[in-house]
């Protein structure tokens, strides 16, 4: 297991050099100028030539890319253009900002999801069903940020029970504050958690296995918990950890509709500002919790599945097994 | 001997998108206390719904029960509530579903499964319930030391002996078996029939064994029904059935009995096929395959009719026929 998990740790480094290189290259072939951005529209062409060295732009692509990869190897995430704060700093200043924001919504997302999609499974076609069905629906297919303003404007601006923008100070504030953005951001979260367990537990509500446990007596609850949802949370640990895993790259527009201070609204910021170093860690930051979550994932799995542990166990033992048939 | 499990008149139908599905059709039963019985019929005819019923656990929808009783020890178990039904499943009835492969939880370990029967029904705290669970296995012949392991790392023939563990588990006064060895090897078959037999005397239960093969019947059971589209078309105990089998049903499933001199891998099945479970024949529900049919058997339904002492049959052609007294 732990080899399993080193591996897959090493699988990340190719990644990253594809995802940077894909980024850094686009980046750099497109038409925008930072330096123009960084010194405003009146200044000189020296001023423009100098800054353009002093940033090392005129070297070719690939020259840049190495530098840059090289300076990252050293712990070096550059200075943002914009700011002249190092990226680095600045990104893990607000990434527990977005940790708990990405953390509440998916609480709120499974708390009401795995329950909400049980109880459609069970009662498949009902009153309930139909309405969850529909509502989970509505909640994908509504962009995050309409909804995002909805709730402002009802709770913050109508009727004022709740703080609209930026996060609070002391504990209660900040909860307070966390309180909208974790509904925007939760709720298409919990809609899609929602139809995965209820589909996945009509899966596994037919098989027989059900049929031995009922035949034991023992209650529906347990029924349902111990031998349906226990049975059905592989496709649920899927989509939840790939979710938080995007939550916690940071999401754009619900941080900046709610002026929240964290990752992605930075991400965003870079982006209008052509602030490629400050790009270039969001998107590091975005590809390296994506790609945990989904190791995080595969590790849930097998605690809940042991025939995918004893996959794991047996990875090496049946590599071994084939050389030996190569062999003979 | 006394019955132990009556069932009156049982009909339970399968409302389904293709039309009702008549699976059982005024079906009687009984079970006495001690005996095997063994309930005989081909796929389709209404086994593992008469099972199910007993059990109070007919998937509904699409099931409905239409009708009947079902007497354990005098109580109708149609008019229990679900929380009555909890303490008679598993404690006073146990069933062993068709296919060990899947009747296993696949992620939860066999020792807390057999456990969990186990402190359902008895009280007793979940350690307990665990050394129980691990005395059961042995009882089945796994090793106790085997109880942390998952279904996957067991054989089809050790995965039914875990089943049998957990219906076993609560000492039930009525086992239901349903084909319990129809999806395991040959050699696996005989080995598990044995260790049914054996705990069934050991535990003095009784046995409502599901099967299709009479070979089964031969060695396991006291009597046996015939069932045929929903309902009981022969019933008689094991020595009188093999002397004298008068249903034509009855009668194909004998000669369909694979002779030991010939290597068949399948019985050969009776000619015809079952009749369409959403329009079954007015009359006899044989009558489209039976060589014997009249008019008569196509537009009315024969009544079971005892013609000896013990044994009974729904056909026309022994109405006339003197019950044998027992001299
Ligand atoms: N869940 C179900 N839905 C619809 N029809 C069913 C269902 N279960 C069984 N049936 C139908 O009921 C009839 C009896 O089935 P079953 O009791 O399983 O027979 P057996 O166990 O003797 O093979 C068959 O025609 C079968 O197709
Ligand atoms: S009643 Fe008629 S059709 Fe039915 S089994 Fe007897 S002879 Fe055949
Ligand atoms: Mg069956």
């Amino acid at each position: 297991m732990a080899k399993y998990v080193l591996k897959r740790l090493l699988l990340l480094i190719p990644v990253l050099i594809g995802v940077t290189f894909f980024v850094f290259t686009i980046l750099a072939v497109a038409p925008y100028d930072p330096v123009t951005v960084i010194l405003g529209d009146g200044a000189t062409e020296e001023a423009i030539e100098g800054m353009r060295e002093e940033l090392g732009l005129n070297d070719p692509l690939l020259v840049r890319y190495v530098n840059y990869i090289w300076d990252l190897l050293h712990g070096d995430f550059g200075k943002s253009y914009k700011t002249r704060l190092p990226v680095a700093d600045q990104i893990l200043r607000r990434f527990p900002n977005t940790i708990l924001l990405a953390t509440c919504s998916m609480v709120i997302a499974i708390v009401l999801g795995i329950p909400l999609g049980i109880l459609s499974a069970k009662k498949q076609y009902s009153l309930l069903d139909n309405v969850a069905t529909v509502g989970g629906l509505v909640s994908v297919s509504m962009p995050n940020f309409w909804l995002g303003l909805l709730l402002v404007i009802l709770f913050a601006l109508k009727l004022r029970w709740l703080p609209s923008q930026g996060m609070g100070e002391d504990p209660v504030a900040i909860l307070k504050s966390l309180i909208l953005p974790s509904i925007t951001l939760g709720t298409g979260i919990m809609a899609s958690i929602m139809r995965m367990t209820r589909s996945s537990v009509l899966e596994t509500m037919r098989q027989d296995y059900i049929g031995t446990a009922r035949a034991k007596g023992i209650s529906e609850g347990r029924v349902t918990v111990r031998h349906m949802l226990k049975n059905a949370l592989i496709p649920i640990i899927t989509i939840s950890a790939l979710q938080f895993g995007n939550l916690l790259g940071g999401s754009m527009l619900t941080e900046t509709v709610f002026s929240w201070p964290g990752v992605g609204r930075y991400m965003l910021d870079a982006i209008k500002t052509k602030d490629t170093p400050a790009i270039m860690g969001s998107v590091i930051l975005m590809s390296v919790s994506f790609s945990i979550m989904n190791l995080l994932a595969d590790i849930l799995y097998a605690f809940v599945d042991p025939r995918i542990k004893s996959q794991y166990r047996s990875a090496r033992r049946k590599k071994s097994f084939k050389g030996e048939g190569a062999a003979s | 001997m006394d019955t132990i499990l009556e069932v009156k008149d049982l009909v339970i139908h399968y409302e389904t998108d293709d039309g009702r599905v008549y699976a059982l059709n005024g079906l009687d039963l009984d079970l006495r206390e001690g005996e095997t019985l063994g309930l005989v019929g081909e796929t389709g005819a209404g086994k593992t719904t008469l099972a199910r019923g007993i059990m109070g656990l007919v998937p509904d929808p699409p099931g409905r029960i239409k009708g009947g009783e079902i007497l354990y020890r005098g109580t109708d178990l149609l008019r229990c509530s679900n929380a009555e039904m909890r303490h008679v499943r598993g404690k006073k009835i146990a069933m062993i579903f068709q296919d060990p492969m899947t009747s296993l939880n696949p992620v939860t370990n066999v020792g807390v499964q057999i456990a969990e029967a186990i402190s359902n029904h008895e009280h007793l705290s979940h350690r307990d319930a665990l050394v129980k669970a691990r005395e059961m296995l042995e009882q089945v012949g796994i090793p106790a030391g085997r109880a942390e392991e998952y279904p996957h790392q067991f054989s089809g023939g050790m995965k039914q002996r875990v089943v049998i563990a957990i219906a076993l588990a609560c000492n039930p006064d009525i086992l239901i078996a349903d084909e319990p060895t129809t999806a395991l090897d040959v050699t696996i078959q005989a080995q598990v029939l044995d260790m049914l037999r054996e705990l069934r005397e050991k535990y003095s239960m009784s046995m409502l064994l599901i099967t299709h093969d009479l070979g089964v019947v031969a060695q396991t059971c006291d009597r046996v029904a015939v069932i045929y589209g929903g309902e009981i078309v022969e019933s008689a105990d094991v020595f009188s059935l093999f002397e004298r089998h008068l249903h034509p049903y009855t009668q194909g499933l004998l000669n369909s009995i694979p002779k030991l001199n010939e290597d068949v891998d399948r019985l050969q099945p009776i000619e015809g096929m079952m009749p369409d479970p959403t329009h079954l024949p007015e009359g006899c529900k044989f009558c489209t395959r039976c060589s014997y049919a009249t008019e008569r058997c196509r537009t009315s339904h024969p009544v079971m009719r005892e013609v000896a002492s013990g044994h009974s049959v729904r056909c026309f052609r022994y109405e006339q026929e003197e019950r044998h007294e027992d001299r």
